[in-house]
C-alpha cells in the first residue's frame, strides 16, 4: 500500500511540470497563431535552434549555466522561505566583482586555473553581499524582500551601466563596456569545434553541492524548518532570521557566480545586455522543479534551450525573440495554477492511504 | 550644486510634481481596495505595465484615446481576475502570483509590442491627451497653474482620492470592507461576503492600476516604452505601507514621490554635474529608505490572511 501510494505521488510530482510545460506551448501557440505567425514553423524553428546542430547545442548549455545557478539560488531562498526577485541583481554585482577583479589581477601574470579562480570567488563574495541587504532588511526590519530585492537589482545595473560609462570603460571611450578580459582568464572549451565553455560543470556541482547542503546537513534541515513553520523552528531553537540572512547570502553569492561566469565565458567583457533576463526568469525555473535543485539542472537545461531556440528562431524565420520570456511565463503560471490541484490530489491520496 | 537647485522655476517644479505623481497615486489608490480588504496589492506593477501597453495598442489602432484607456481597463480586469482567483479563491501566495503576473506581463507586452509595431527606426507614436484649464480657477496664482492645468486622468485621480476616502471612512459598506480587512472571520460571522469583497478590490486595483500604465503611455507620453513601468507599482505598494494602508497617507506619499522625481528630472535637464545613472537610482534608493523607515508599517490584522469560505470551515 505504501508502495503504491508512493509511486503515484511521484507520479504525479512528475506529471504536473510536464502538463504545465504541454499547456504554456499550447496557449502560446494560440497567441502566435492570433499575432499571425506559423505556430508549427516557429515551434519547429525553435527545436533547430536548441538542438539542430553540435554548435546550437553547444549554444543552448552556455545558457542553460546561469539558469541552472540562478534557480539553484532562487530555491534555497524559497526553502528558507524568502523569496528572492532580485537575482538579476546579484548577478550583476557578481559580474561586476569579476571585471573589477580581472582589472586588478591581469597584470601579476598568475596561472589561468589561479586566476580564474580568484575572479569567480570575487563573484561570490560581490554576490553574495548584494543578496545580504534585502535578507538584512526582512529580517531586521521586515521590509518585504520582493520590493527590496527589486529595486535594488534596478540600483545595481543603473550603477553598472554608470562604471562601464565611466571608471571601468574601455580604453577607446567608444563603446559602454569593459575592455576585453585577458586570455588567461577565460573559461576553457571542453567541447572540440565548439564555444561550449566550463560553466555548465560549475552549475550542475554547485546544483549538487546546494541538494548536499539541503538534504543531509543539519544546516539544510534548520533552513527547511524555518521554512516551513517559523514559528515552530524558533521553538526548537533554531534562529529563523540567521536563516534569512544566510539563504538570501547564498542566493546572492550563486546569482553572482553566474554573473562571473557569464563575463568569463561568454561576453569577455561587462556590459548591460550581458543578460537576457535571466535572474526574473530564474524564478520559473527554480519553481518548475518543485524547488529540488537536482530537477532544477533539468529544468535549467529546458529554459537554456528555449532562450537559445528562441533566438535562432527569431534570426531564422522573423518572429520576435521576446517570444521565449512569453513562454517561460506562460509556464511559470501554469505551474502555480496547477499547485492547488497537486495538493488536493495528494492530500486525498493520503487519506486513502491511511 | 546648490546654485542650480537654486535656480528651479517653483511653479514649474510643482507642476511636473503633480504629473509625475498622478499615476503613483492612481496605482497607490487602487491598490487600497484591495489592501483595506486584506489582500496585498504587489501585483500593482505588473497590471500598470499591461495598462500601459493596452492604451497605447487600443489608441494607435482605434484613433482615440478614450478606447484606449477602455482598453486598458479591461486588460487590467483580465489580469487581475487571475491574481483574485488564485490568491482569494486558491489560498496561492501573493508574492508569488504577482511576480509570475509581472514576468507575464512583461513577457506579453515585448512579444506584442515587437510583433504589432516592430523594431522600426521611425517610432510608432499616438496623440497625448491634452491638458483642460479650468475656468477662472486656472488664473488663480501658482495653485492655478499646478492644480487646474491637468488632463482628464488627471482630474479624474483627485476625485478618486476623495471618492476613496469617503468610500471608506464614511459609509457602512466601507466599514464592512475595513472588517473584512481586519478580521476575515468576525465578519464572515456578522454575514459579509468575505471573499466577495476581496475579488472584487482586486478588480477595482486592475482598473486604477492599469489607468495609471494608461497615463505613462498616452497621456504623460505618446509612446510606448518596454518596461516602462519602470518598477512603479512596487514604489507604489510601498507608499501604501508607507501611508499605514489611509488614502491620505498614500496621497501624501506620492506627492513626496512625484517630487523627487521632479528634482531629479530638473537636475538632469539642468546638467548638474552628477552622472546620469545616480539621478535615475534617485526614486529606487527612496523607496528603500521608505521600507527601511516604514518596515511592515501598520497594516489590517487580517492583511494577507487567507479567507477559506464557510463551505471549507
Amino acid at each position: 500500500m505504501r508502495q503504491s501510494y508512493r509511486f503515484i505521488e511521484l507520479t504525479i510530482k512528475i506529471a504536473m511540470p510536464i502538463m504545465a510545460i504541454i499547456s504554456a506551448f499550447l496557449l502560446c501557440g494560440l497567441m502566435l497563431a492570433a499575432a499571425g505567425y506559423d505556430t508549427l514553423e516557429a515551434y519547429k524553428a525553435i527545436w533547430m535552434g536548441a538542438f539542430g546542430s553540435k554548435t546550437s547545442i553547444a549554444l543552448m548549455l552556455n545558457k542553460s549555466a546561469p539558469f541552472i545557478l540562478l534557480g539553484v539560488g532562487v530555491a534555497i531562498a524559497f526553502r528558507g522561505s524568502s523569496f528572492n526577485i532580485g537575482a538579476e541583481g546579484q548577478f550583476f554585482a557578481g559580474a561586476l566583482g569579476c571585471a573589477l577583479s580581472e582589472g586588478i589581477l591581469r597584470n601579476f601574470n598568475l596561472p589561468p586555473w589561479l586566476l580564474i579562480t580568484l575572479i569567480l570567488f570575487s563573484s561570490l563574495v560581490f554576490g553574495g553581499v548584494y543578496g545580504a541587504i534585502p535578507g538584512y532588511l526582512k529580517a531586521k526590519r521586515g521590509s518585504s524582500e520582493v520590493v527590496t530585492s527589486i529595486m535594488l537589482s534596478s540600483v545595481m545595473i543603473l550603477f553598472v551601466g554608470y562604471m562601464v560609462n565611466g571608471p571601468i570603460q574601455e580604453p577607446n571611450k567608444l563603446y559602454s563596456e569593459t575592455q576585453e578580459i585577458v586570455e588567461a582568464a577565460r573559461l576553457p572549451y571542453i567541447w572540440e569545434g565548439t564555444r561550449l565553455h566550463a560553466g555548465i560543470l560549475f552549475a550542475i556541482v554547485f546544483a549538487l553541492i546546494i541538494y548536499f547542503i539541503l538534504e543531509k546537513t543539519t544546516f539544510g534541515y534548520k533552513i527547511k524548518a524555518a521554512g516551513q513553520n517559523r514559528l515552530a523552528a524558533e521553538y526548537g531553537g533554531i534562529n529563523p532570521n540567521f536563516i534569512t540572512v544566510s539563504t538570501f547570502i547564498i542566493s546572492g553569492a550563486l546569482s553572482g557566480l553566474a554573473g562571473g561566469i557569464e563575463v568569463l565565458g561568454v561576453s569577455w567583457k561587462l556590459y548591460l545586455s550581458i543578460s537576457p533576463g535571466y535572474g526574473y526568469n530564474a524564478i520559473a525555473v527554480a519553481l518548475l522543479a518543485q524547488l529540488n535543485p537536482l530537477v532544477i539542472i533539468l529544468s535549467g537545461l529546458l529554459f537554456g534551450a528555449l532562450n537559445a531556440g528562441c533566438n535562432q528562431m527569431s534570426r531564422m524565420i522573423g518572429v520576435p525573440a521576446a517570444l521565449s520570456a512569453l513562454l517561460q511565463a506562460l509556464v511559470l503560471l501554469f505551474v502555480i495554477a496547477y499547485m492547488p490541484l497537486q495538493s488536493k490530489i495528494e492530500k486525498r491520496l493520503m487519506r486513502e492511504s491511511l | 550644486m546648490l546654485d542650480t537647485l537654486m535656480s528651479i522655476d517653483l511653479t514649474s517644479l510643482m507642476q511636473s510634481t503633480i504629473r509625475l505623481a498622478v499615476p503613483f497615486i492612481l496605482a497607490a489608490i487602487g491598490g487600497l481596495f484591495s489592501d483595506t480588504a486584506g489582500i496585498s496589492s504587489i501585483e500593482l506593477e505588473a497590471v500598470i505595465l499591461i495598462g500601459a501597453f493596452a492604451a497605447f495598442a487600443g489608441a494607435y489602432y482605434s484613433g482615440s484615446l478614450y478606447v484606449g484607456l477602455l482598453c486598458a481597463v479591461i486588460a487590467g480586469i483580465l489580469l487581475n481576475t487571475i491574481y483574485a482567483y488564485m490568491v482569494v479563491g486558491t489560498g496561492a501566495s501573493a508574492p508569488l502570483v504577482a511576480t509570475t503576473l509581472m514576468l507575464l506581463a512583461i513577457g506579453l507586452t515585448n512579444f506584442f509590442n515587437r510583433a504589432l509595431f516592430g523594431v522600426s527606426i521611425e517610432v510608432v507614436r499616438v496623440k497625448s491627451m491634452q491638458a483642460i484649464s479650468i475656468p477662472l480657477l486656472h488664473n488663480i496664482p501658482f495653485f492655478g497653474k499646478v492644480l487646474f492645468e491637468q488632463n482628464i486622468l488627471g482630474y479624474f485621480t483627485f476625485l478618486l482620492v476623495l471618492a476613496q476616502w469617503f468610500f471608506l471612512k464614511k459609509t457602512a459598506l466601507g466599514l464592512e470592507w475595513r472588517a473584512v480587512g481586519e478580521n476575515p472571520v468576525a465578519a464572515d460571522t456578522a454575514g459579509i461576503p468575505v471573499r466577495r469583497y476581496r475579488a472584487i478590490g482586486v478588480l477595482l486595483t486592475g482598473i486604477f492600476a492599469a489607468l495609471a500604465g494608461a497615463y505613462l503611455s498616452i497621456a504623460a507620453s505618446n509612446i510606448f516604452i518596454e518596461k516602462m513601468s519602470a518598477e512603479k507599482g512596487y514604489a507604489a505598494f510601498a507608499i501604501i505601507i508607507l501611508g499605514k494602508y489611509t488614502p491620505g497617507g498614500a496621497l501624501l506619499g506620492c506627492l513626496l514621490y512625484g517630487f523627487a522625481d521632479a528634482l531629479q528630472l530638473n537636475l538632469q535637464a539642468m546638467g548638474a554635474d552628477v552622472p546620469n545613472q545616480f539621478l535615475l537610482m534617485l526614486p529606487y534608493v527612496f523607496t528603500l529608505i521608505v521600507l527601511f523607515v516604514s518596515g511592515k508599517g501598520r497594516r489590517p490584522s487580517g492583511h494577507g490572511k487567507f479567507f477559506a469560505g464557510r463551505s471549507h470551515r
